[in-house]
């Protein structure tokens, strides 16, 4: 009950106009920042903590937090309509968002996103408030060993997201796999697969990647088709139907319980949180084959667990000191330039400023959703615009995307290579999925192997004996060897 | 990044009327200037990833200067590979004042380390050394050991069977551990050295109890020690910090060679005019005389440790030929 109370503080906190006034800045900014692409919600958190300095600690925080999440809120916006994710984290709403686009159903898509986001980060923040003390040890108890299993699971999606030929999938993982382990060998030191050339030394980052080959090759691919049979101009209504928000449901639940436990852990990133999700929703559907189509659930579930996640990152960060993403590290940041020491004495001195931001993030969540749903219309009709028009604007939109993730040149040029690779990989039919979810978790999958081997002395029973990680990867070789049989028995029909 | 926000980007341009106001209205009263500089805006690059120590120093001073000379100054973040990219951006830009790094222990140790890294230690013109910090050596709650002593003994006897936990090749920890092992004739080669991406991860597997001790900058591992997750037997400072009293230096318990510190400074390109470094040694040395930034620093268990632009040239020399040689005996450089 003491929870209770403390929320109810908390609220007390939130609902000043003062504070209530920030965390709108901070939704706004951080829905702006989603929206456009290349611009991370941990730059533009970065940049503004010199001005947040000078205000009180509850407020600057509370607005940099809703940054946060409202960057998490705006983040589906360009990859449902464009085809660009903004960031990492939306990739995966690529998939079926920007298909629904493309059928009129936009409105929707943007819709249940929104909805989506709502309801997980209102339910993160519930398990935030009763649960977070009790996890924090369970997240801790992921070492190496841990960590490998669960990224094997990971890349085990490739498998399942590998369309229709497996042997063409498994060789973009493997792409996918070559192009991570450009750049400093994270162990060693040294550079590999660089040629002297100092911008390759950072190795690719997955949003110039993404933006390579799912933005650029679309619009590659859509120069040859009639320009005015892109979109389809019928738009099918602006909002969710009743049949999408039944069929949303339980996606939504599974991706928010998803999003919440995976978040907890240091180390795994939100792109890898939503493909884990998006995975299990099209293994819980009836219709697993129409996954990319343009499925509701495949943007429902893992819009839900990318919330989820921000919140029940909050707990390591509040707790222990630990960031889990690069947002929640400037986050940290920002706590102690306010002289905000993290750690579990900060729920007992710091009582007000605790709750009152835990609070503002459910006050938040509420603005957040006011704020995007009445949005929905404006972007929908960004669609009317006749496609050559819009074409070179989602081009110069790339680029810059491009261009912010590192203050970079170099990355334009890699993303346009990515680009014409992206088309050429489509003509000849390869998925781009197996790489991009390769090229993410490769230098994880490296170095955690590597951690893990170093620990046992070189003997890799120690992925076997330690039951986590025994455990993630008995799941993963079960997925793999249930989508084998599935796509064997699909073909024998 | 900065340039795509539209509220910063307001403010700067508010910012660069108001700095082409102020020149105007200097050049008249003031007739000729010194030194002509800055006139415009200045990038000051971070090579690692917002919201590290060195960002969060550069993002607590850099505003002072920026209110001062009345040009903004961006920290611009240019993160990957060990800091070697945004090092190398400023390095290849023209020496006139308007990029800058701010750099933590990056340049004297990765050029240590990485044979093909494109810039040697001594290519940056060195501006000053602004700040430095303790570095904690820490081990898990449960640990039996209670002493540095305690686990220094322990690790004599048998060095294979120790699991030190490091936060990447060419980070402090590696530095301050084999210096410290090595004065006590510890063979750090022969322990089991975890390579971690950073002092977090580091952080969470010690307290996950994954590995068995490491060293990595106090401010990182305030939260496990309150949390009760870890220990930390020594600090790396001359003195105990004022808000941890209860925690020994590695001087006091008789090992002064730990002693290694986690620092930042700032660098030019080579061949930055020396009018121009003055006026930047100059303005930090005032901008941490600030007491609001002194005390934003010292929240983050950060003192400020000033040297002008002779004694951090001396300072990084005795750096990088400590690094070279722990190095070369950990078989490190390659």
């Amino acid at each position: 009950m003491e929870s209770i109370q403390n929320l109810l503080l908390g609220f007390s906190v939130a609902l000043q106009p003062y504070n209530l006034f920030f965390c709108l800045v901070g939704s706004l900014i951080g829905t702006l920042v989603g929206v456009l692409p290349g611009l991370g919600p941990a730059a533009s958190m970065a940049i503004l903590i010199p001005f947040a300095a000078g205000l009180p600690p509850t407020a600057a925080i509370i607005m940099l937090t809703a940054i946060y999440y409202g960057a998490m809120y705006g983040g589906s916006t360009t990859s449902i309509l464009l085809n660009i994710p903004g960031e990492a984290a939306s990739v995966v709403t690529c998939l079926d968002g920007y298909q629904m686009a493309r059928q009129g159903r936009a409105g929707p898509a943007l819709g249940i996103s929104a909805i989506s986001s709502f309801v997980a980060g209102t339910i993160g923040l519930i398990g935030l408030v009763f649960l977070s003390p009790v996890l924090v040890d369970v997240a801790l108890m992921f070492g190496p060993p841990e960590h490998f299993g669960l990224l094997v699971l990971g890349l085990s999606v490739a498998v399942s997201l590998a369309g229709k030929s497996l042997a063409k999938g498994l060789a973009a993982a493997a792409f996918g796999l070559l192009l991570a382990a450009v750049g400093i060998d994270p162990q060693s030191g040294l550079s590999r697969y660089a040629f002297g050339v100092t911008s390759l030394m950072g190795g690719f980052d997955v949003v110039v990647v993404v933006v390579g080959l799912f933005a650029i090759a679309e619009v590659l691919s859509n120069a040859e088709e009639p320009a005015f049979e892109i979109f389809q101009g019928k738009i099918a209504g602006l909002w969710p139907n009743r049949k999408d928000l039944r069929d949303s449901a339980a996606p939504i639940a599974r991706g928010t319980v998803v999003g919440f436990l995976l978040g907890l852990i240091p180390g795994v990133v939100p792109p890898v949180i939503t493909f884990v999700s998006y995975d299990l929703e099209k293994r819980c559907s009836k219709h697993p084959e129409l996954f990319g189509t343009g499925r509701i659930e495949g943007v429902a579930s893992p819009e839900g667990a990318n919330n989820a996640c921000t919140s029940s990152g909050m707990i390591p960060l509040f707790t222990l000191g630990l960031p889990t993403t690069a947002s929640l590290a400037v986050l940290l940041g920002a706590l102690m330039i306010h002289g905000l020491q993290p750690g579990p004495m900060l729920f007992v001195q710091q009582k007000e400023f605790v709750w009152g931001v835990i609070a503002s993030m459910y006050v938040g969540n509420v603005m957040l959703l006011v704020l995007n749903l009445p949005l929905i219309p404006l972007w929908v009709n960004l669609l009317k615009i006749p496609y050559p028009l819009l074409a070179p604007a989602i081009l110069v939109i790339c680029v810059i995307a491009a261009y912010g993730v590192r203050n970079s040149l170099f990355d334009v040029w890699i993303m346009l290579a990515f680009g014409f690779l992206g088309y050429v990989m489509r003509k000849l039919e390869f998925p781009a999925i197996p790489l991009i979810i390769a090229l993410i978790l490769g230098d994880r999958l490296e170095n955690a192997l590597r951690q893990s081997l170093t620990l046992s002395r070189g003997s890799l029973l120690v992925l076997l004996t330690r039951p986590i990680a025994a455990g993630f990867l008995v799941i993963a070789i079960a997925s793999v060897g249930y989508s084998l049989y599935y796509q064997y028995q699909r073909r024998r029909v | 990044m900065r340039q795509m926000s539209w509220v910063p980007q307001a403010l700067r341009m508010f910012l660069v009327v108001l700095a082409i106001a102020a020149m105007l209205g200097g050049a008249v009263l003031a007739g000729a200037a010194e030194v002509a500089y800055p006139k415009r805006a200045i990038d000051a690059v971070v090579p690692i990833s917002a919201g590290g120590a060195t960002d969060t120093w550069a993002r607590t001073i850099m505003p002072y200067l920026s209110k001062k000379w009345g040009v903004p100054i961006n920290v611009v973040n240019k993160p990957g590979g060990s800091g070697v990219i945004g090092t190398a951006a400023v390095l290849s830009a023209a020496p006139d004042g308007y990029s800058v790094v701010v750099d933590g222990h990056i340049i004297p140790a990765v050029t240590a380390i990485q044979a093909d890294c494109p810039f040697k230690w001594d290519n940056p013109t060195p501006i000053a050394k602004m700040v430095s910090g303790p570095l904690a050596f820490a081990v898990p709650a449960d640990s039996p050991w209670r002493t540095l002593k305690e686990a220094l003994e322990d690790i004599r006897k048998n060095p294979e069977a120790i699991t030190a936990g490091v936060g990447g090749v060419s980070m402090p920890a590696v530095f301050a551990l084999a210096k410290l092992f090595d004065s006590v004739g510890i063979d750090f080669k022969r322990m089991n050295r975890v390579i971690f991406d950073g002092s977090s991860p580091t952080m969470a597997a010690l307290a996950g109890k994954h590995v068995m001790l490491t060293s990595q900058p106090l401010i990182d591992a305030i939260a496990m020690l309150k949390g009760g997750k870890i220990r930390v037997l020594a600090i790396s400072s001359s003195k105990r910090s004022p808000n941890l009293p209860d925690i020994p230096t590695g001087k006091e318990q008789g090992f002064s060679a730990y002693d290694r510190q986690t620092f930042g400074g700032i660098a030019g390109p080579a061949n930055l005019p020396p009018a121009i470094v003055k006026v930047w040694a100059d303005g930090l040395k005032e901008a941490l005389q600030d007491r609001s930034i002194v005390e934003k620093l010292e929240a983050r268990e950060t003192i400020v440790d000033f040297l002008g632009p002779e004694e951090d040239k001396k300072f990084l020399e005795t750096q990088y030929k400590e690094n070279v040689a722990i190095a070369e005996r950990l078989g490190l450089r390659k």
